[in-house]
């Protein structure tokens, strides 16, 4: 068993439950909350984008520096370019149905019930086979390194919001039932654990020892794609350029000085 | 007085050659046409991705390199001082200058022109911001090749090819309202030559005040001018130039192309 997994799995389930939290705000949410959204994408995004380059693609380096002496370089692109090749297949095949109408007032038309729905049960299908892969990011990171693992899955939590809300949203507009939401929500959150899991239960079983500075570096490749794809374009709809930008480089200070402070304490 | 920077010479042409970019715009802007609209996307999106790559792995990895030199203790937060103070310079720029490339300048000529006036003061006012934003690039360009040629070159690339659009905002409404060619390429050659002043004035810095080891700080604040140019100005035009595809494979083209190219020339 890896060190740290009971941990990496907690820590997973909660990142993944962030979206049950999303789907709370919904019963709640108010059009300029959309503000606060728009930047705390912003925020998840700078996370993301900087951790990636800076800590995993190092640690991934580092990892396979011992089985790869000459390459690893090489490896850590193929690795990279991988994650990339999986989250545009995903994209590809499972476009995630975030869409801004979803948050337009309740009075507007309530005719179309079961297309509204349908809406909404699309969009939980397509987070969780989304929120799947980075499970196991956040998983495999935690194994290797608690504080980076921490500050991933502090990043998936923020976006899970959204998410949630995403997934709630029409579903409460639809039946009226605070329930049957909150369950959808839960659904599409818990397939983050079940993505650790199966991490888990790959890494204990057939992955070799090496393949893990790979995964590292494919984990850096999916997240700055669903960055740049997914989380950076949501974040400019729900606010003017500025909330967005001020989020990202308020992300990347955040984690920077985090990690700096984490750092010198471990010293 | 410090002995001359290794490269300098270089350093100055490949600045120089960035900063003609514009030049390069302008002359794109007689033959524009609404689809190419959708390569400009893809080119801005392409050179937020090598900034923002370069700026967080290469850039900022031998800021700290230089820095541990000379404190080895503090190193990484002396890099995320210099940063810190390259977003500032870059928000304050932005704030008192905000760039005016909008993208009704790019509308078809054959709307009528009744304040053929204000058209060319927003094509002047454009010049001016350019010009103004292309200054600390310029330097940057500057610094880079001094330490390290390939990174140079790198950030020269991604800069010139965001000078294109920059050189066709600033022609693009000159032209239309004066019909003169000249005039156009005029001032897209005045937006550009500030980049050049930008690396003379790094130069002379360098030779006079500046302290060797201030040179890894002025790394880790070109970095984050490239991080927040990209987040703030690139990534946002490309997506307004084209859909949200074209912008996204221009991204992760740029990122690949310049990973590949530095792992081929390293």
């Amino acid at each position: 068993m890896p060190a740290n997994y009971k941990i990496a799995l907690l820590m997973t389930l909660f990142a993944g439950l962030a979206t049950v939290v999303g789907g709370c705000f919904t019963f709640f949410i108010k059009r300029t909350n959309i503000r606060a959204l728009s930047i705390g994408l912003g925020f998840s995004a700078g996370v993301m984008i900087y951790l990636s380059f800076t800590d995993i693609l190092q640690t991934s380096n580092e990892l396979l520096l011992k089985f790869f002496p000459n390459n690893s370089h090489w490896m850590v692109f193929a690795g990279f370019a991988l994650g990339v090749t999986v989250a545009v297949l995903i994209d590809y095949f499972m476009p995630d149905h975030i869409e801004e109408d979803l948050f337009s007032p309740q009075e507007q038309c309530t005719h179309n019930h079961h297309r509204i729905k349908r809406a909404g049960l699309l969009t939980a299908v397509a987070i969780s086979v989304h929120n799947f892969p980075e499970g196991m990011a956040t998983f495999f990171v935690t194994t290797q390194n608690i504080t980076l693992g921490f500050s991933v899955a502090m990043a998936i939590a923020i976006h899970n919001i959204p998410e949630g809300i995403a997934v709630a949203l029409p579903i409460y507009h639809a039946t009226g039932k605070k329930r049957l939401a909150i369950w959808y929500t839960f659904l599409s959150g818990i397939s983050e654990p079940i993505g650790a899991l199966i991490a888990l239960f790959a890494l204990h079983y057939f992955l070799p020892q090496a393949a893990i500075g790979f995964m590292f570096a494919a984990v850096a490749g999916i997240m700055v794609y669903i960055s740049f794809d997914t989380i950076l374009p949501l974040s400019r709809e729900y606010g003017d350029g500025h909330y967005s930008v001020f989020g990202i480089m308020a992300g990347v200070f955040f984690i920077w000085v985090s990690l700096l402070l984490m750092n010198q304490g471990a010293h | 007085m410090h002995a001359l920077p290794e490269h300098y010479k270089l350093g100055l042409l490949i600045t120089f050659l960035a900063g003609m970019a514009t030049v390069l715009g302008g002359c794109l802007t007689f033959f524009i046409k609404k689809d190419n609209l959708k390569s400009l996307s893809f080119g801005l999106g392409l050179s937020a991705g090598v900034m923002i790559f370069l700026g967080l792995t290469e850039v900022l990895k031998d800021s700290g390199d230089l820095l541990s030199k000379y404190f080895p203790n503090h190193s990484s937060w002396f890099v995320f001082g210099g940063f810190f103070v390259g977003v500032l310079v870059a928000v304050l720029i932005d704030w008192l200058l905000p760039d005016h490339i909008e993208e009704d300048l790019f509308v078809a000529k054959d709307e009528c022109n009744p304040n053929i006036h204000r058209i060319k003061r927003a094509g002047i006012l454009t010049a001016i911001a350019i010009s103004m934003h292309n200054f600390p690039e310029g330097l940057s360009t500057f610094f880079m090749t001094t330490q390290n040629v390939t990174l140079g070159f790198s950030v020269a690339i991604a800069i010139a090819i965001h000078n294109i659009p920059a050189g066709i905002a600033i022609a693009l409404p000159i032209y239309h309202a004066t019909g003169k060619k000249h005039l156009a390429l005029l001032f897209s050659f005045l937006s550009g030559i500030s980049e050049l002043i930008g690396a003379i004035i790094g130069l002379f810095l360098i030779q006079t005040v500046l302290p060797i080891y201030s040179i890894g700080f002025i790394f880790a604040t070109v970095a984050g001018i490239l991080i927040y140019i990209s987040f703030d100005t690139l990534l946002p035009l490309s997506r307004d130039f084209g859909d949200g595809h074209y912008s996204v494979f221009g991204v992760m083209s740029g990122m690949f192309v310049i990973w590949l190219s530095l792992l081929l020339m390293g």
